[in-house]
């Protein structure tokens, strides 16, 4: 399984990004790490160089919030992204809110997965668990 | 009694306390002794 | 004229710098004060009185002042001048609109001091004000201007350094450009060092600040000290950064004041004055302010038995955002009356951590000196270009981050993958030696999360 993953926009944030990779890697999947301060483009790009099964982005300091909307209508103008499993995780909004409010919201604006604030690993096995019943 | 440059404490009078010769001399040896009289009222005061 | 002077004269013709005069700042060198060079204060301390130096940097030239005041009166060896972002990425255009707003509006719209826009002129009234040595802390790759503006205001200590001031901050800035406009910073405090006292170089030691092994702090230290001395400059201070481990602090100081004394000799600058600067923690601060005093005592305890000449403050308030002047100052003076009362330290020496350490520091020296390029700054940009010199969690995208790190039961940092770093299979040994390896990766991915969050 081919992972494409890094920090989008203007974001330094780089050890998550980092434990993210080495994470990844101990679960078997090949990574393609875009690294920190990365823009949406580059993503689908790259996606689409690779072949990646999953987007994985990440998002520290809730930038995230600014753009989300503008993933659907990016990703429509790629070819052969169809079946591209998008996850986001990290802190998705400024300042405070609520998983209830914020999941239904990433999801609307195309993500398959979305991880507010929650630990690495539990990420990373909700991951796994959409990838198997997907392939069941 | 006194404070050496490492803020040790040190015997500069040992009076009738039996301090053995040896011991006293070292002691005595690592204070400047020219300024024990003005230092001692500093060295109460160290931590202020 | 020179090839150097016309650089010079290119960089200093901008439309942010009104007018600089050669002669007139030469003049001004070589008569300033001594007082306000570092490079004199180092000479002529007390030998066992380390220099306390906090962090600080406002938009305006009031505030600044203010801040200023406020050290002094905490009794301050050396001041900061901390320079604002937009400065340190040369948009000057930018930090010129936000000083304005800044000064209209009482909120601070910088980080930092925008020094070009506010010129030397204006600064150096400040500078000669104060007559204490000022210490000039960036980030910024391409320095040429603002290092010239910095001297001409009287400011003669310039930290930082091509590698050190590029791999924690930056994702694509490319490096062997900078190492070129570094290249001209070093010309410009060598020729400047020949008209009073020298102007001191400083390298910033903490990195990433994050899990970064001795041996790579050390070597980049090494490395930017010699790319500073063989440009003529003749006062370096080399620094580190508490790691969490007080013996393989004191173990790191010792060996990497050893092994600059050693390198500096070995290109014929022995004569070069290195000094030895201590970071306060500059990872993850408790957001307890009274926890975070206590850490900042501890670390003061530690440089002590390190032995540094100087030691770089945090405050209180550290978790929480831009420090005010008043914990900036209490800092200060906390800081001083823990140096006052400490004494009588105990000689610590690890013999067996110090040959270790120095085994490694040695063959990575070596391989960046055998690399085929003809100049040394090319060797070292090849050197981490191939991995031979890896920081851990740098963002940088010629970074290689094969190298992984992670706590031993003593919270000593130890390297537990080498990478293509070239760790003796001796050390490397000895190092995975001293962790748990038997755990799988999620559990190593926990401990490293768990490492990096220590002082919390």
């Amino acid at each position: 399984m081919k992972v494409v993953t890094g920090v989008v926009g203007n974001d330094i944030h780089v050890v998550a990004n980092r434990l993210i990779d080495l994470s990844l890697r101990a679960r078997g999947f090949e990574v393609f790490n875009l690294g920190v301060n990365t823009y949406l483009e580059e993503f689908f790009d790259a996606c689409v160089e690779t072949g990646a099964d999953v987007l994985l982005i990440s998002s520290l300091n809730g930038e995230a919030e600014g753009w989300g909307r503008e993933v659907k209508g990016l990703k429509a103008k790629y070819k052969h992204l169809d079946d591209l499993i998008m996850m986001i995780g990290g802190n998705l909004v400024v300042g405070s809110g609520n998983a209830e409010d914020i999941v239904p919201r990433y999801k609307k604006y195309g993500f398959d997965l979305v991880c507010h604030q929650i630990d690495l690993n539990t990420g990373l096995d909700t991951l796994e668990a959409f990838i198997e019943k997907r392939n069941s | 009694m006194s404070q050496d440059a490492k803020k040790n404490i040190r015997i500069v009078n040992c009076c009738n306390v039996s301090i053995p010769e040896r011991g006293y001399f070292f002691e005595k040896a690592q204070c400047d002794l020219t300024i024990v009289n003005t230092s001692i009222v500093h060295d109460i005061g160290i931590m202020q | 004229m020179s090839l150097l002077q016309e650089e010079r004269e290119i960089i200093l013709n901008n439309e942010y710098v009104d007018t600089f005069d050669f002669a007139e700042v030469s003049e001004f060198v070589k008569n300033a004060s001594k007082d306000l060079f570092i490079s004199h204060h180092f000479k002529n301390k007390a030998k066992d009185k380390m220099l306390v130096q906090p962090r600080g940097g406002f938009p305006t030239y009031k505030k600044q002042f203010a801040l200023y005041e406020f050290f002094v009166d905490a009794n301050v060896d050396v001041l900061p001048l901390t320079i604002d972002s937009n400065t340190r990425l040369n948009d000057y255009a930018t930090s010129s609109k936000m000083l304005r707003l800044s000064e209209e509006n009482d909120v601070d719209m910088l980080n930092g001091y925008p020094l070009v826009n506010h010129g030397y002129r204006t600064t150096r009234k400040m500078i000669t004000h104060f007559n204490k040595p000022v210490s000039l802390r960036h980030g910024t790759p391409d320095a040429r201007l603002l290092i010239e503006t910095a001297i001409a205001s009287g400011i003669f200590e310039i930290e930082g350094g091509p590698i050190t001031y590029l791999l924690p901050y930056s994702k694509n800035f490319p490096l062997d450009k900078a190492f070129l406009y570094w290249k001209y910073v070093e010309r410009v405090c060598a020729n400047y060092s020949q008209l009073n006292e020298p102007i001191n170089r400083e390298s910033f030691g903490p990195l990433t600040a994050t899990l970064v092994p001795p041996c790579i702090t050390i070597i980049i230290q090494l490395l930017e000290m010699l790319l500073s001395l063989e440009e003529g400059v003749k006062s370096f201070s080399v620094s580190f950064a508490q790691n969490g481990s007080m013996n393989q602090d004191i173990v790191t100081g010792a060996v990497l004041k050893k092994m600059a004394k050693y390198y500096a000799e070995q290109i014929d600058c022995g004569d070069a004055a290195i000094n030895l600067v201590y970071h306060q923690w500059m990872g993850a601060f408790p957001t307890n302010r009274d926890y975070a005093e206590q850490l900042i005592n501890i670390s003061t305890v530690i440089a002590a038995m390190v032995g540094a000449d100087k030691i770089i403050t945090k405050t209180r308030e550290e978790a929480v955002g831009i420090p005010t002047k008043e914990a900036n100052a209490k800092t200060v003076a906390n800081t001083q009356y823990t140096l006052r009362i400490l004494n009588g330290l105990p000689n610590v020496v690890d013999e067996e951590e110090e040959e270790i350490l120095t085994l490694e520091v040695k063959a990575i020296m070596e391989a960046v000196f055998n690399d085929s390029a003809d100049t040394l700054w090319r060797k070292v940009f090849n050197c981490i270009k191939n991995g031979i010199i890896d920081v851990p969690f740098s963002p940088h995208i010629i970074n290689h981050n094969e190298m992984i790190t992670i706590r031993d039961a003593k919270k000593n940092i130890r390297i537990i993958k080498r990478g293509n770093v070239p760790i003796p299979d001796r050390c490397y040994a000895y190092e995975k030696a001293q962790c748990d390896l038997t755990k799988d990766t999620t559990s190593i991915v926990n401990d490293i999360i768990h490492d990096i969050g220590i002082m919390q």
